[in-house]
């Protein structure tokens, strides 16, 4: 059978679609989507067709150089993500050599048997055979928006569309409800799924990371576009050639964006991505890595942050008595778990039935046939099953108290129904006092119904409340420890949940969480757009919420300016998973809640959570560096080349030189991703501020180009340079260069450089290895090639004593900066 | 021709330094509108002088470079820098914590 399915398996493929393959040709065609590369190749073109072969090659060289280094970054990088995806793969049920196993859902062949169950994600299209009570969301492959049911009856459409397929699974619907076996049709690309993969791929709205990257690629852009036609226009009003115009405008260009940034921030997601997979937090999307780092808002259920998340049956008390036999029968009977070669589901039922299975508590189901099911939603908030007695039809519902207790007529109290107003108080006491020790309590009750085949919610009236089911779900002891952690760093945590909010507030007592306010789902039905928006910030529990209640929650927070992460691991969790900036399930989690999150824990633990926020922070502060470098230093340098140019006789840099100069910017920035971050740095959350990035580039440019002015004087007026092109290009590429790349040291951190804040060892040694390279390519071959010359040895002893005075002149501009533009 | 050539050099630098002296002053001046009349009303002439000091420095610096490069003395280039980096080391130290604590905002 194993043997057959690994046939099967070389036949059909893997049963995963095209979207999630890994292509090194995409890759290295996404290098030439640069529109830089497209300038860089027409300043190559341009150079060849007007008899500057020697500019032609080089150029091209460049370019090759450049593309060979982005793409074995971005190689590396997609690499390193997909391998971290495969910690997080879909599992199917499925029955090999007569056994049902767990296996990955890409090893799925035609003709596996497979069971499907609530939460699940259907991975291939599947015919069915078998169900139970099964409704699935098809959704995102319909457009449905209610679920579906579905049996496995054959039906008599000719040619049916998908949508009359009811007897059908297909890939990449949920499982909503029940549970079902079925023979897989089709898997991979040959799903139904497959067939229109691409245009059913729901894009992530942007990031605000990547919304802010591509303000400051509009920025460059515009700055680039403006200074080359600029440039082109003056050289040529100056009597220059066009051609030469043409190149040197097109280099300065080049010069100015910085070509390596994709690369840049790509290798710093996934070494960030590789480094958190380490903390236990695998990183599904790694644009999510920055956001991840600016949340200051996470919202979670408390099960499993603030407690334990093993719920257990602790009590099945009647009005009357504790631990009545009839109550757990009743609560097995009303339970939507399925309990086949695993029990799953909801884990309240989940924890009914392990205590029925502990103490032998089965035997009497077997007096009872069950008729029809009512399925829970979250807006009733309760389920109901009918089952049959000795000819006796009995409705038997189970729910969040509120919602039980507003359909009870009756009470059962020492086997006698009376009235429930008279019992009401006494009953309310008792589920408040229960409540208020932390225990999550669901109400039970009853009502003999009359015989029939179908039965709805409107069926859940005039019921005899029974008793009550209590559950325990302990504390976690770290739970203070990490929100606390996380209030340092800036992370408001706020606990959505489902329970009630004495519950809620209990455990938060426990754990010495302070509770800031409490908002109820009625609280937030009964408020305006305006309230949620404003109660949101003042409150920190949310219970007895609906899922789309979190949403609101989410969309407020956001309105009111927040990066938002959201935690969840239930089926009804992926909506909130979705709209969060971030959304964060767990290995543990159903899969449509693993599918839709950005990160995915292997250990729900708010610390573990903490550990991964830092590793963010650190990406992005990283990330930031190199922005800023670029629009600092290296605009000054472009912009101090194109004034120049306008009154010397000659270039001040060729476009070749440029370009080289360039190229040996980006190497030296390849390790800035490895950079070490100053602490405070990554004690508060970071936003991307373009206007911080303006004022930035306003400020520090202008001292790059006064030292290249200061380099033009010593050159021209002490070196006498001004009828030496080759000296004058020589000395101003060494300065450009030298100023450009070290500037890194200051611009990294804003404590004092080396001495109270030690740069990463790759990025000390890789830049000043490119330094290095930089100083000796005038004496070199190359240097000849590129149309540099020997510089005079007086011109080293001023060029590092005026490099210097910048630098400390840049630290001490950086103090007046930092402390007027706080960011 | 190197008359020309050194005027223009002495005005685009000179250029330079007023650019950067300009934008310093506006960030400064949003800066403290946006933080209030309150804190407009703390400064006094002597925060004005103190938070500038790198401009100081810098309008201190160009007229030196001038005077250096016009004398074409690459010794009194070479002192006058290293004068003028010890004593902004000297102002960084001092002023290492503040600056420091600028950036936990």
């Amino acid at each position: 059978m194993e043997q057959e399915a690994q046939r099967r398996l070389k036949t059909y493929g893997y049963n995963q679609l095209p979207m999630h393959a890994f292509s090194s040709f995409k890759i290295l065609l996404r290098q030439f989507q640069n529109p830089i590369f497209a300038m860089l190749i027409a300043t190559a073109v341009v150079a060849g067709l007007f008899s500057q072969p020697e500019q032609s090659i080089a150029i091209g060289v460049m370019i090759a150089i450049s593309v060979v280094l982005g793409y074995y970054n971005e190689y590396k990088a997609e690499k390193i993500v997909e391998d971290l995806r495969k910690n997080v793969s879909i599992k199917a049920v499925v029955k090999r050599d007569g056994k049902s196993v767990q296996v990955d859902s890409k090893l799925l062949v035609p003709g596996d048997l497979v069971s499907v169950y609530v939460g699940d994600v259907v991975p291939a299209d599947v015919r069915l055979v078998q169900s139970k009570d099964l409704q699935v969301d098809e959704a995102t492959f319909t457009g449905e928006s209610y679920p579906v049911e579905k049996i496995p009856d054959a039906i008599a459409a000719e040619n049916p569309i998908p949508q009359q397929l009811t007897n059908y699974l297909f890939m990449g619907t949920v499982i909503v409800h029940g549970a079902g076996n079925g023979v897989v049709t089709a898997t991979g690309k040959n799903t139904e799924l497959g067939s229109i993969s691409k245009s059913l791929i729901r894009a992530h709205p942007e990031t605000e990371f990547q919304r802010g990257v591509k303000k400051y690629g509009t920025l460059l852009l515009s700055l680039t576009l403006a200074l080359t036609i600029g440039i082109f226009t003056l050289n040529f009003a100056l009597g220059r050639f066009w051609v030469d115009a043409l190149l040197f405008s097109l280099a300065v260009a080049v010069g100015l964006v910085p070509e390596l940034m994709p690369a840049i921030v790509t290798i710093s997601l996934a070494q960030g991505a590789s480094k958190m997979a380490k903390a236990k937090v695998v990183v599904k999307r790694l644009v999510s890595i920055e956001d991840f780092g600016s949340m200051d808002v996470l919202c979670t259920d408390k099960t499993g942050t603030l407690t334990e998340g093993k719920i257990n049956l602790k009590d099945y008390s009647s009005l009357d008595k504790d631990k009545d036999p009839l109550v757990l029968t009743y609560a097995l009977l009303c339970n939507s778990a399925i309990v086949e070669t695993r029990t799953v589901g909801n884990p309240m039922d989940v924890a009914v039935w392990e205590y029925a299975r502990r103490n032998g508590a089965e035997e009497p189901l077997k007096n009872y046939s069950k008729v029809d099911d009512v399925p829970f939603d979250y807006h009733r908030r309760m389920m109901s099953t009918i089952v049959r007695k000795d000819g006796q039809s009995i409705l038997l519902s189970k729910g969040a108290p509120e919602s039980v207790l507003t359909r009870c007529t009756y009470a059962e109290l020492r086997g006698e129904k009376r009235p429930l107003a008279t019992v009401l108080d006494s009953v309310k006491k008792r589920f408040s006092a229960f409540s208020e020790h932390g225990y999550r309590v669901l109400a039970l009750a009853y009502a003999n119904v009359k015989p029939k085949q179908v039965y709805s919610a409107d069926d859940e009236k005039d019921l005899t409340l029974m008793g009550f089911l209590v559950f325990t779900d302990p504390p976690k002891s770290d739970a203070a420890n990490a929100i606390e952690r996380l209030k340092e760093m800036g992370v408001d945590v706020k606990i959505l949940t489902g329970d009630n909010e004495l519950v809620a507030v209990k455990i938060c007592e426990e754990l010495g969480v302070p509770v800031k306010g409490v908002v109820t789902g009625l609280d937030l039905v009964q408020m305006s757009w305006t309230k949620i928006i404003e109660e949101v910030e003042k409150a920190s529990i949310f219970a007895r919420i609906t899922p789309e209640q979190k949403l609101d929650i989410i969309k407020a927070l956001k309105a009111n300016g927040h990066v938002v992460g959201y935690m969840g691991d239930g089926v009804n969790d992926a909506p909130a998973l979705y709209e969060a900036d971030v959304g964060i399930s767990v290995d543990t989690a159903v899969d449509i809640s693993k599918e839709v999150a950005d990160i995915v824990l292997l250990k729900k633990d708010l610390l573990v959570l903490a550990d991964g926020i830092n590793e963010g922070r650190k990406i992005f502060g990283n990330t930031i560096k190199y922005i800023l470098m670029g629009t600092s230093s290296n605009f000054g340098n472009m912009f101090s080349a194109a004034a120049a140019s306008a009154f010397l006789p000659f270039l001040p840099m060729l476009p070749m030189q440029i370009l080289f100069m360039n190229l040996l910017y980006d190497v030296a920035n390849m390790t800035l991703p490895t950079d070490n971050v100053d602490e405070e740095y990554i004690k508060k959350p970071k936003r991307w501020d373009m206007s911080f990035v303006k004022k930035y580039t306003l400020f520090f440019g202008p001292f790059s180009s006064l030292y290249d002015f200061l380099t033009y004087g010593i050159m021209l007026f002490i070196f006498s340079a001004a009828t030496n092109q080759a000296l004058f290009q020589s000395g101003w590429f060494v300065e450009s260069f030298w100023t450009e790349v070290l500037v890194i040291f200051v611009i990294r951190t804003r404590r004092i450089p080396f001495f109270s804040s030690r740069p990463g060892k790759w990025l000390t040694v890789l830049t000043l290895c490119c330094v290095a390279l930089g100083t000796i390519v005038p004496f070199t071959i190359l240097g000849g090639f590129l149309g540099f010359t020997a510089l005079p040895p007086e011109y080293w002893v001023l060029l590092v004593l005026m490099v210097a005075t910048y630098l400390v002149l840049v630290d001490a501009g950086k103090v007046f900066f930092y402390k007027i533009c706080k960011l | 021709m190197d008359i020309d050539l050194f005027s223009w050099w002495a005005y685009s630098i000179t250029a330079g330094s007023v650019f950067l002296t300009l934008v310093a002053i506006y960030i400064y001046v949003r800066s403290k509108n946006k933080r209030g009349q309150a804190a407009r009303s703390k400064l006094g002439p002597g925060d004005f002088v103190k938070d500038f000091v790198f401009v100081w420095v810098l309008l201190g610096l160009l007229a030196f470079y001038i005077v250096t490069i016009n004398l074409k003395s690459p010794v009194i280039f070479a002192v006058g820098n290293v004068f003028v980096e010890v004593l902004l080391i000297l102002y960084l130290r001092f002023n290492k914590t503040k600056a420091t604590d600028a950036g936990e905002s």
